[in-house]
């Protein structure tokens, strides 16, 4: 009897526990929520204060040894601190296999140019993966040195 | 800050924006090392837009300046009673008093 209260207590509190939880949000990893720059400003919806536009153009292969081919190649980019895997974009003259993917990318950008250009530095390298769409195996990477471009204000 | 951006209301930030129409491809084994075997090139394009600064509108004069310079007559009418409305306001019994409770 005595243990039979306590296991209903105890059922109790872990319901309550339940309903003070956050609901787990679906679009903080979704790809179609909207990109937003810095990641963690999301929740900012009406302070935009820019675009961030990112291209892919085309590859090109220098050394194709392997299975692998260019039609199959996607691009992963995953900004400092963005959750999830990052956005996943195809060059330009790749193949119908990841027609899905787009070749251009646009984030939000929710503060201000000056601290924009502060995260920017901290992150000092956008790296851009090459994966093989097949296997999601990596076959080279991009690295982007931002320092190199940001000048000082 | 801005709820949406329209495309005059942005324009590229030199320093934020830059193409960048080779960038070597190191071997994805090679990944982190600046002197990776290099397997190829990708072109990549990446541009910033901010919001154009604003220009503060400066409070402009009109063109009639007399018509708000210079000095304003107003007018006051003395009130007769104003005395004897002060006293009888201070000598209403407590009784008659509206505020009270």
């Amino acid at each position: 009897m005595k243990s039979n209260l306590i296991i209903k207590y105890l059922v109790l509190i872990n319901s309550k526990i339940y309903d003070r939880m956050e609901p787990y949000e679906q679009t903080e990893y979704s790809d179609s929520a909207i990109s937003v720059l810095p990641p963690g400003f999301e929740r900012l919806e009406n302070m935009v204060y820019g675009y961030v536009y990112v291209k892919i153009g085309k590859l090109l292969w220098l050394k194709t040894g392997g299975s692998y081919s260019m039609a199959n190649s996607k691009i992963k980019m995953k900004f400092w601190g963005e959750k999830g895997n990052g956005k996943f974009l195809r060059c330009s003259n790749a193949g119908n296999e990841v027609s899905r993917f787009p070749t251009e990318v646009k984030y939000e950008v929710r503060c201000s140019l000056g601290h924009f250009q502060k995260y920017l530095q901290d992150m000092a390298k956008l790296k851009l993966h090459v994966l093989d769409s097949r296997n999601d195996k990596a076959l080279g990477t991009v690295t982007i040195n931002l320092l190199f471009f940001l000048k000082k204000r | 800050m801005y709820s949406k951006l329209a495309d005059d209301e942005v324009s590229p930030i030199e320093n934020l924006s830059g193409s960048f129409p080779i960038m070597k491809l190191s071997k994805a084994s090679d990944a982190g090392n600046e002197q990776g075997e290099k397997i190829g090139d990708l072109e990549v394009e990446v541009q910033a837009l901010f919001a154009k600064p604003k220009k503060v509108q400066q409070p402009t004069m009109p063109a009639n300046t007399n018509a708000t310079r210079g000095m304003h007559k107003f007018i006051f009418f003395p009130c007769a009673d104003f005395e004897n409305h002060k006293l009888a306001l201070l000598t209403l019994p407590p009784s008659t008093s509206t505020h009270r409770l």
